[in-house]
C-alpha cells in the first residue's frame, strides 16, 4: 500500500527479485527473458539500432502528412517526453508527483530566456533547459524524500499551483499572465522555402524524443534503474542492501525534472510562446492520468500516453462537432466523452494500455506455444 | 485591529469550508486509501441539483437535503461501479477514475446548466454583523456555515467512536481481511464511506456557493485548498481535516490581507513544506511508523 | 474600380495554386498574396471613393462576378474561425460571445451576406489555455482553411497565436482583449485590437476623478493579470501617487476563496472611492465582501466589470431582507463604448434584440451578447469594405485606408490605420441606476499615449441592407 505501484506491472519490467543478490552482473541478469545473442544482445546498441529505425521511418512519415498534423505530433513528442520521466518516476522509483507539468513550466521559461537575452542555438536551449529543471528536480526530490504516497501528492501538487503565480508575479522577468513570446528554431534555408516551420520543428520534436527515450531505455536496463526499482519494492531490504534511500529518490526525481524540462523547452518552441496559463494544474494532472492510462513504469506506455493526450480529445471534439449541437454543448459533450474514455481505459485495461498490450501479447504467445509454434512466441511474448 | 478581527473572521469561514472537503477526502482515504480528485465537482453537481429545485420555489431546507442525497447517490455508484471492480489493481487507478469523474461532472453540469456565473440563495443574511459603530466581516449566514461544519464533524465524530456501525467502517478500511472474517460486510461499509464522504462534500458545496458564485467549475479551487488542509491534517484524521482547513484558512486570508493575494498559494506551499518536515504525515498523523 | 480588377487576379492566382498541391496551398497562396500587397497598399490609397462608412451592402454591387478569392472564402462562403473558452473557468459569461457573434452572422446572411455570401463562423473551445490556443488555431488555419480569425478571446491565449497567425499572413481581426499588445502594425500587421485599452480606461477614470473627486482616497482592486495591470497603470498615469491609498490584486484562478481579504486591506487604508479593474463575477465577489464588512465606497469599475445584466443576477441575494435585488448595485460608475439596455430605443440594441431573439434566444440577452454583435458587425463591415473578392490583403488594406471612418453601434471611433491598430478608442461613463447603466456627461477619447479628449457619439443607425 505504501508504493503507488502494485506489483502486477512485473510483466513489464523485469522483476527485481530476478537481479537481487547479483547486482554486479548488471546488463545481463536485467536481460531477464533476452535469447538473442552477439553484438545484438548488448541492449545499447538493440536500443540505438532501434533508435535510428525509429527516427528514419518517423521521419519518412511525418513527411507525408500536413502542417497541422506535424504541430499535433510535435505535441504528441512533447508529452512523451514529459510521460516518459513521469513513468519512471511513478513506475520505477515509486513516487508519485502532481508537479510534472510544473516542471515543464520551469524548461519552457528557461527556453524562453535563453531566447529572449542570449543568441544561443535551439540544442543549447534545449540543453539549459534540462539542466534548469534537472536543478529544480533535485530541490523538488530533496523535499520529497522524505514523504510518501498522497502527502508527496499534496506537496507537489502545491508546487505546481504555486509556480505559475511567482510567474504572474514577477512578471517583469516572466512577463506576467501573458507569458514570454518565443521565437521557434529557424528552418535552415538549404531545406528549401516549401519546408514548413512545422515540419521542421515536428523533425527536431522526434529526434529529441527518440533520444530521450533511448536514454531512458538503455537507464532501465541499468543498475541505476534496479537500484529504482528495489526502493520502489521494498524500502527496508533496499536499504539493507546498501542502497541508499533518499539519493536514489532524489536521482528519480532528477531524471523525471530533467525530461520535464526538455519537454517544457520543446513546449515552448512548438506553442512560441511560455506562459503560466500553458502550465496549470490541470496539466499537472493530465499528465499524470495519461501515464496511468498508457502504462505506468513503461516507455511504451508514455508514448499512448502522448498519443491519448493529443488525439482523445481531438476525435472527442470531431465526434461532437457531428452532432449538430450548439457549440457550448458540443465542447462540454467533447470534455465528457474524454473524461468516460478516461474511465473506460482504467476500467478495461487496469495495468494500462502498454500492460493489456503486452498481456494479450503473452496470451497469443502460450496460445502459439500450445500449437507447438514457439519462435513466434520468443518474439512477441517477451 | 479591525483588519486582522476580519481576516481571522474571513479565515475561519472559508476554512470552515475547506474543513468539510477535507472532511470528505479523509473519510474516502479512511474506506478505501483513495484520494477523491472529484469531490469539488460532485459537491457542485449537488449544489446545481439544489439550486434548480430552489428556483422552482423549493425550501432551502429541502434542496440542502436533496443535494446530500444527490451526494448519498453520486457516492455510492462511484463506488459501486467505478471503483469496486478496480479495487485490487494499481493504486493509482481510483485517483485517475476520480480525474475522469471530476472531468465528466463538470461537462454535464456545463451542459444541463450552462457555462456561466449564478448567485447561490442563501438563507440568512450576508451582511455583516455590527459590533459598535462598524461592521465585522462576519454575517449571519457565515455563522451558519460554521455551526453546520461543527455540527457535521461532531456527527461524524459519534459515528466513528461511539457507533458500531463506524467501529465496523474503521475495521473495514484498517484490516478488511481480519474484519471480513469477523463477519463485518466489508464492501457495505466502503460504499457507506464513499456515500457519506461525497454528502458531506455537497453540504459543503452548497454552504461553499453563496461566498463563491456557483458555475462548474467552481470548487476547483477548494478542493484543491481542501487537499492541502487534509494533507496537513494528516489524511487518517478527521480532526486534522477540521484543524488542516482551518489552518489553510488562516494562511490564506493573513498571507491575501496582509502580502498580497498573488502570494496566497506560496504561503500555502511554504506552510505545507514546513509542516511536512517535521510530520511528514500530517499533523495529527496516527504514528509515524513507515508500512514495510 | 481598378482596387477590385487587381484583386481578382490575385484571386485567380489564388485559385490556380488551390488546385495544385493541397498541403502547400497556403503558403503559396501567401507568398503570391505579399507579391501583390503593396500594389494592393498602393491602389488602396488612391481609389478609398468608396462608402466611407464601410457600410455598402451587398447586393448594390453585382456588376462582376463572384469568385473564390482567397482561402475560406468561395463565391458563395465565408469561413472564419475564433478561439474562444467554452469550457473551464473562463467559459462562464465569456462562452456567451461567439454564439452572439454567429447569430448576427446568421442575421446578415438571411440580409444578403456580404457581396452575396454568407459568413460562417468556426468557433473552437480553447478552455483559456495557450498551448490549447495554439492547436485549435492552427487547426482552423492550416486544416479547415479558415479566412482569417476573428474576436478570438483572451490575452494569454491570444498571444500565444499572434506571431503564427502574423507569419503567415492571416487577417487576425478584433481581438477580444484590451491588451496594447494587438497594436504593433510594424511587428504584427495582421493582428487588430476591437475593445479600448485597459490602460486608456485607466487613464479616463482618473481624469474623471480629478475632475469630481481630487480629493478622494483611491483604492483598486485589480485582476493580476494585464487586463487589471494595464488598467491599474492607466490610472496611475493620470492620479497622483497620494491619491492612491491601497493597491489589492486578486487571482482568478483562486477567485473561490472570496475577496474579503482584499476588501479588508482596501478598507483600512481608509479607501473612500475603489476602482475595480475586476471581471463581473469578481466585482459581484467585491460587493458581496463589502456588503459583509459595512464598508460603502464610491465604485468605479472599466467596461469589462459592471455589465448590469450580468451583475445584478449575481447579487440579488446580498441585500437579502434589506432592499431589493437591484440596489446592491446601484451607484456603481462603470465605463461603457457600446449602447446598453438604458437606451431601449437605440436602433442596435432594437436590431441586437431582434437577432437575439431570432437566432440566439437560450440565454436571456446580456452585455456580453451586444459585444459579441458589435465584433461581429464591425466584421462585416471589413469584409464589405475588403472589395467584392476579398483577399487577406485586401481585408488589411481596407481596414488600415477606411477603418478610422467605420461607423456603427460604437460612441466612439476605432483607430485604425496602417499605424494603429487600436480598437475603439475611448469610453462615456455610466451610472447604474436600477439595472440599467445610465450614460452620464461627455464621451471620453484618447490614443494609446496622447491625453484624454472629450467627444460626442459617433454612433450611427444599422445600414438599410440589415434592418427589418
Amino acid at each position: 500500500m505504501n508504493s503507488p505501484v502494485s506489483n502486477q506491472d512485473e510483466i513489464i519490467v523485469p522483476s527485481m527479485k530476478r537481479s537481487k543478490g547479483r547486482p554486479r552482473k548488471s546488463k545481463r541478469s536485467a536481460q531477464g527473458g533476452n535469447r538473442s545473442s552477439g553484438i545484438f544482445g548488448v541492449p545499447a546498441v538493440r536500443n540505438g539500432l532501434l533508435a535510428i529505425v525509429v527516427i528514419v521511418v518517423g521521419y519518412i512519415l511525418l513527411g507525408k502528412i500536413s502542417p497541422y498534423r506535424d504541430l499535433q505530433f510535435s505535441q504528441v513528442g512533447v508529452y512523451v517526453i514529459a510521460l516518459a520521466g513521469l513513468s519512471l518516476l511513478v513506475g520505477q522509483s515509486g513516487q508519485i508527483t502532481l508537479g510534472q507539468g510544473a516542471v515543464m513550466m520551469v524548461g519552457a521559461y528557461t527556453t524562453a530566456l535563453v531566447n529572449k537575452h542570449l543568441n544561443l542555438a535551439f540544442p543549447l536551449e534545449i540543453l539549459l533547459s534540462a539542466i534548469v529543471a534537472g536543478l529544480f528536480g533535485i530541490l523538488v526530490g530533496i523535499v520529497a524524500a522524505r514523504l510518501r504516497g498522497p502527502y508527496l501528492a499534496g506537496v507537489t501538487l502545491s508546487i505546481a499551483l504555486a509556480l505559475p503565480e511567482l510567474a504572474s508575479k514577477f512578471s517583469s522577468i516572466f512577463g506576467g499572465d501573458a507569458g514570454l513570446i518565443v521565437s521557434p528554431p529557424n528552418t535552415p534555408a538549404f531545406l528549401g522555402a516549401t519546408y514548413t516551420q512545422q515540419r521542421f520543428m515536428v523533425s527536431i520534436v522526434l529526434v529529441v524524443t527518440v533520444l530521450v527515450i533511448f536514454g531512458l531505455a538503455n537507464l532501465y536496463s541499468s543498475r541505476q534503474g534496479r537500484k529504482l526499482r528495489a526502493v520502489r519494492d521494498d524500502e527496508v531490504s533496499a536499504e539493507l542492501n546498501g542502497i541508499p534511500l533518499a539519493g536514489t529518490q532524489i536521482t528519480a526525481f532528477m531524471i523525471a525534472s530533467v525530461c520535464a524540462g526538455i519537454a517544457g523547452s520543446l513546449q515552448a518552441m512548438v506553442a512560441q510562446n511560455a506562459g503560466p496559463e500553458s502550465f496549470t494544474v490541470a496539466l499537472s494532472i493530465s499528465l499524470l492520468a495519461a501515464i496511468v492510462i498508457g502504462g505506468v513504469g513503461t516507455l511504451g506506455g508514455a508514448v499512448w500516453g502522448g498519443l491519448a493526450l493529443v488525439f482523445i480529445p481531438q476525435f472527442a471534439t470531431d465526434y461532437s462537432q457531428r452532432l449538430n449541437l450548439s457549440q457550448g454543448v458540443v465542447a462540454n459533450l467533447a470534455l465528457a466523452i474524454y473524461g468516460l474514455l478516461l474511465i473506460a481505459v482504467i476500467l478495461v485495461f487496469p495495468g494500462g494500455v502498454q500492460g493489456g498490450l503486452l498481456r494479450l501479447a503473452k496470451y497469443i504467445s502460450i496460445r502459439f506455444r500450445s500449437r507447438g509454434s514457439s519462435e513466434i512466441a520468443g518474439g512477441l511474448g517477451k | 485591529m479591525h483588519q486582522f478581527v476580519n481576516l481571522t473572521l474571513i479565515g475561519i469561514t472559508t476554512g470552515a469550508v475547506y474543513a468539510a472537503v477535507a472532511m470528505g477526502l479523509v473519510l474516502i482515504w479512511r474506506a478505501t486509501r483513495t484520494v477523491n480528485f472529484a469531490q469539488g465537482a460532485m459537491a457542485t453537481f449537488s449544489t446545481y441539483v439544489a439550486v434548480t429545485l430552489i428556483d422552482r420555489n423549493v425550501s432551502y431546507w429541502l434542496a440542502l437535503l436533496a443535494a446530500i442525497v444527490t451526494g448519498l447517490i453520486i457516492g455510492t455508484l462511484t463506488e459501486r461501479l467505478l471503483m469496486r471492480p478496480i479495487a485490487n489493481t494499481n493504486p493509482l487507478n481510483p485517483v485517475i477514475i476520480a480525474i475522469g469523474m471530476l472531468i465528466v461532472l463538470e461537462a454535464v453540469s456545463g451542459m444541463i446548466w450552462g457555462a456561466k456565473y449564478r448567485e447561490f440563495p442563501s438563507n440568512f443574511s450576508v451582511t455583516g454583523i455590527k459590533v459598535g459603530t462598524s461592521r465585522i466581516a462576519l454575517s449571519a449566514f457565515d455563522i451558519y456555515v460554521m455551526v453546520a461544519v461543527l455540527v457535521l464533524m461532531v456527527a461524524l465524530l459519534i459515528l466513528f467512536r461511539w457507533t458500531s456501525l463506524g467501529l465496523k467502517m474503521r475495521a473495514a478500511a484498517f484490516s478488511p481481511e481480519i474484519a471480513r472474517l469477523l463477519g463485518v460486510r466489508v464492501g457495505r461499509m466502503l460504499t457507506l464511506g464513499w456515500a457519506l464522504a461525497v454528502g458531506m462534500a455537497s453540504v459543503a458545496g452548497v454552504l461553499a456557493a453563496p461566498n463563491v458564485l456557483l458555475y462548474p467549475n467552481n470548487m476547483d479551487g477548494v478542493n484543491v485548498f481542501a487537499f492541502t488542509a487534509a494533507i496537513l491534517g494528516g489524511l487518517d484524521s478527521p480532526v486534522g481535516a477540521l484543524v488542516g482547513g482551518l489552518g489553510m484558512g488562516f494562511v490564506v486570508s493573513y498571507v491575501g490581507g496582509y502580502l498580497g493575494s498573488s502570494l496566497e498559494t506560496i504561503g500555502g506551499l511554504i506552510v505545507l513544506l514546513i509542516v511536512l518536515s517535521f510530520r511528514p504525515q500530517g499533523i495529527f498523523a496516527a504514528s509515524a511508523a513507515r508500512r514495510v | 474600380m481598378s482596387f477590385e480588377g487587381d484583386l481578382e487576379d490575385v484571386a485567380k492566382g489564388g485559385n490556380l495554386f488551390r488546385g495544385s498541391s493541397k498541403r502547400l496551398t497556403w503558403l503559396k497562396t501567401a507568398t503570391v498574396a505579399v507579391a501583390l500587397s503593396v500594389t494592393a497598399a498602393a491602389c488602396g490609397s488612391s481609389t478609398s471613393s468608396s462608402s466611407s462608412s464601410g457600410t455598402s451592402s451587398g447586393s448594390s454591387t453585382t456588376a462582376a462576378t463572384n469568385q473564390a478569392s482567397a482561402p475560406g472564402i468561395t463565391a458563395t462562403s465565408i469561413l472564419l474561425g475564433s478561439h474562444q473558452p467554452l469550457t473551464g473557468p473562463a467559459a462562464p459569461g465569456y462562452s456567451e460571445i461567439a454564439p452572439a457573434a454567429e447569430a448576427f452572422f446568421k442575421w446578415v446572411n438571411a440580409h444578403g451576406g456580404v457581396h452575396g455570401r454568407s459568413i460562417t463562423l468556426n468557433y473552437q473551445d480553447d478552455a483559456y489555455n495557450p498551448a490549447l490556443t495554439t492547436q485549435v488555431v492552427q487547426k482552423l488555419v492550416l486544416q479547415d482553411n479558415v479566412f482569417g480569425i476573428v474576436g478570438g478571446l483572451g490575452t494569454p491565449t491570444h498571444q500565444a497565436v499572434e506571431p503564427f497567425l502574423n507569419t503567415n499572413k492571416i487577417p487576425d481581426l478584433f481581438v477580444a482583449s484590451g491588451c496594447d499588445c494587438w497594436n504593433n502594425p510594424s511587428k504584427y500587421p495582421y493582428t487588430y485590437g476591437f475593445q479600448p485599452e485597459y490602460t486608456i480606461e485607466g487613464r479616463i477614470i482618473g481624469k474623471i476623478l480629478m475632475a469630481t473627486d481630487p480629493t478622494a482616497k483611491v483604492g483598486v482592486l485589480y485582476q493580476n493579470d494585464d487586463f487589471g495591470g494595464g488598467g491599474l497603470q492607466g490610472l496611475q498615469q493620470v492620479l497622483p501617487a497620494s491619491m492612491i491609498v491601497a493597491k489589492q490584486p486578486y487571482d482568478p484562478t483562486t477567485l473561490s476563496n472570496g475577496l474579503g481579504t482584499q476588501v479588508a486591506a482596501l478598507q483600512a487604508a481608509g479607501a473612500n472611492v475603489v476602482v475595480s479593474f475586476t471581471i463581473p463575477a469578481a466585482t459581484a465577489l467585491e460587493l458581496l465582501a463589502e456588503a459583509q464588512a459595512g464598508f460603502h465606497p464610491t465604485m468605479y469599475t472599466s467596461s469589462v466589470s459592471a455589465d448590469p445584466v450580468t451583475l445584478s443576477g449575481l447579487v440579488s441575494n446580498f441585500s437579502k431582507g434589506a432592499v431589493s435585488g437591484a440596489s446592491a448595485i446601484s451607484g456603481i460608475y462603470s465605463l461603457a463604448y457600446l449602447p446598453g439596455f438604458a437606451t431601449p430605443n437605440d436602433p442596435w440594441i432594437q436590431l441586437f434584440t431582434k437577432v437575439h431573439a431570432q437566432y440566439d434566444a437560450s440565454e436571456p440577452m446580456d452585455g456580453n451578447m451586444i459585444f459579441g454583435m458589435a465584433l461581429a458587425y464591425a466584421t462585416y463591415q471589413a469584409l464589405n469594405a475588403a472589395g467584392q473578392n476579398p483577399t487577406r490583403q485586401s481585408i488589411i488594406a481596407a481596414l488600415n485606408s477606411k477603418g478610422s471612418s467605420f461607423t456603427g453601434p460604437g460612441l466612439v471611433p476605432f483607430g485604425f490605420s496602417a499605424t494603429n491598430h487600436l480598437g475603439y478608442l475611448g469610453a462615456q461613463l455610466t451610472k447604474i441606476t436600477g439595472t440599467l447603466a445610465v450614460p452620464q456627461g461627455p464621451i471620453y477619447v484618447s490614443n494609446a499615449t496622447g491625453p484624454v479628449t472629450t467627444a460626442s457619439s459617433v454612433e450611427t443607425p444599422p445600414p438599410a441592407a440589415l434592418a427589418g
